[in-house]
């Protein structure tokens, strides 16, 4: 089976690398690297874990660098993407608002595909911390991640996984 | 690449130069050439940083980038001019990211339908990755200081409001308190008169007096206590069916005669449930105590007006004249023969504090009755 493609998205600095090495290889670095270009891992769900094994179990993993902005979207990149995860910066609500924007432009430019809000660095913020209410009003569901204590991002990963095998992109 | 028939003349020393500057390019790992059939199998392939990649498997097996490529480089066929580019691609491990690639696609002839050229990405890497450090270092300094900054004034408005409430205090300490503090020294003064004279009723007489007067200045003094530590604290907001508040306040409280009518839409909602049943309690306290007659009625309603509720707060009394609208509010004003008159003054302070208000309807020249009407937020603020 033909592995899919999922785009990390977001500004720089929210953590889409850290989630990657975190997904992939279950290991986080405090050391900041700005990715360039796009890093690409390969993940496949481990059997245990996967409700249909032996289907839709592989998936690429592309880590894209934060200062394509919206270009993003009309880069080479993006093609046959079955779904994004969208990040954001706890922290920083720039990058929250950010995120509805991209989330928005990236289902506009490819709809019907599978799209999430990874509101990250949960470990720095409190569970009820205000989001931005044109976020939680978009439709598109969030998740807070910490990649550096690995809360959700897993579970943000399987939804995703679950919701493309479901969808068939 | 080779563009007319002399360009494969191999006695030509610059066709002879160029395949040489090539091949140097290869060896260094510059650059690397791959040929691809019509099912981009991997044909063949030349050049030290192509060596990743293996001949006569699919180019997707070694190279998962292209995974999903597919058509748009078999849309090249036929077009020489045509190039598909994928730049600064590296395939990461758990040995850690491999080396960034530049990936060219182009058409080339029948024999070898596509070419693929694998190029280093450009040294500039270096400089784009410590500009993106320092964009990235600017950018969350920035978050930084706008959420100080915005902490900053929080902590001034909740210092103003201190202050404004210390000032208040002070106010209220200086005047309220100082007529029964000079009864209490007049009476001293006229005790010390008596027992002077020997007048022993007179002196029984102001002693009794003095110790009414203590005694008010006493529960007053206990009163203004209760009304400056009166506050809010994130502890405070629960669920509450506030329905079942306002009975409970209702049952809890003596009527004397008044009948009790609670209407409207009462919710459940995350609010302050501590100074929402002191706000109520003493309103429909006050209007009981206030009630000229042996009968009367008292008609509480709640309604969802957006982002609060109204609480109206309508009795049949006999209504609180205009000119003591504004000062009503204030501490130790009272227009009952007992109390403190601290009642309304609490009601106000639990409702600024939750950031609503309280208006006050009465024209007892018109009509009898008073009513309040409460705008109760129903997301605090704290």
């Amino acid at each position: 089976m033909t592995p899919r493609k999922i785009m990390l998205l977001g500004e720089i600095g929210v953590g889409k690398s850290s989630i990657a090495r975190r997904l992939v290889f279950d290991r986080f670095e405090s050391e900041y690297k700005p990715t360039l270009g796009v890093d690409v891992y390969s993940y496949e769900i481990e059997p245990s874990l996967n409700p249909q094994p032996g289907a839709g179990a592989k998936f690429m993993i592309w880590d894209t660098d934060g200062n394509f902005g919206d270009n993003i979207l009309s880069h080479i990149y993006i093609k046959q993407a079955a779904g994004a995860l969208i990040v954001g910066d706890g922290t920083r609500r720039t990058t929250l608002e950010s995120m509805l924007h991209l989330g928005r432009s990236f289902l506009d430019a490819m709809p019907g595909r599978y799209c999430t809000f990874l509101v990250n660095k949960s470990d720095l913020t409190s569970a009820a911390a205000e989001l931005p209410p044109a976020l939680t009003h978009s439709q598109i569901p969030i998740v807070r991640t910490s990649a550096k204590t690995g809360e959700n991002v897993r579970e943000a990963f399987l939804g995703a996984a679950d919701a493309i095998r479901r969808r068939r992109l | 690449m080779p563009s007319a028939a002399a360009d494969y003349d191999l006695d030509c020393p610059l066709v002879r130069a160029r395949l040489h500057a090539g091949d140097l390019l290869a060896e260094r790992g510059v650059y690397g050439l791959v040929w691809l059939d019509d099912d981009l199998i991997v044909r063949n392939r030349y050049g030290s940083i192509a060596n990743f990649i293996e001949v006569g498997v699919p180019l997707t097996d070694c190279v998962l980038p292209v995974i999903g490529l597919e058509d748009d480089i078999r849309a090249l066929k036929g077009c020489k001019r045509s190039m598909l580019r994928l730049p600064n691609v590296s395939t990461v491990t758990e040995a850690g990211p491999g080396q960034r690639l530049t990936l060219l696609f182009y058409s080339f002839d029948e024999t070898v339908p596509y070419i693929m050229i694998v190029a280093a990405s450009a040294s500039q890497s270096e400089l784009e990755l410590e500009l993106s450090r320092q964009v990235r270092a600017r950018l969350m300094a920035e978050a930084e200081a706008l959420a100080k900054s915005q902490e900053l004034a929080r902590a001034n408005a909740e210092l103003r409001v201190l202050n404004d409430n210390l000032e208040q205090f002070a106010a209220i300490v200086t005047h309220d308190l100082k007529a029964p503090m000079r009864a209490v020294r007049y009476l001293v003064d006229e005790i010390d008169t008596a027992i002077g004279d020997s007048d022993t009723g007179t002196a029984r007489e102001k002693l009794h007096k003095l110790r009414r007067q203590s005694t008010r200045l006493s529960s007053m003094l206990t009163a203004l206590l209760h009304y400056s530590s009166t506050g809010l604290s994130k502890r405070s907001v629960e669920t509450v069916d506030t329905l079942a508040l306002v009975k409970d306040v209702v049952h809890s409280l003596p009527h004397r005669g008044v009948e009790v009518d609670i209407a409207g839409d009462w919710p459940t909602l995350d609010t302050l449930v501590a100074p929402l049943d002191l706000a109520l309690r003493n309103l429909i306290e006050n209007a009981v105590k206030h009630h000229d007659r042996d009968t009367g009625s008292l008609r509480i309603v709640c309604a969802d007006v957006g982002s609060a509720l109204e609480i109206t707060v309508e009795d049949d009394g006999p209504g609180i004249a205009p000119e003591h609208h504004a000062s009503i509010f204030l501490p130790f004003r009272t227009l009952a023969s007992s109390g403190e008159g601290m009642g309304l003054a609490i009601v106000q302070k639990m409702i600024d504090a939750a950031g609503g208000t309280i208006t006050l309807t009465s024209h007892p020249a018109e009509r009898r009755g008073t009513t309040f009407r409460i705008r109760w937020p129903k997301q605090i603020a704290l």
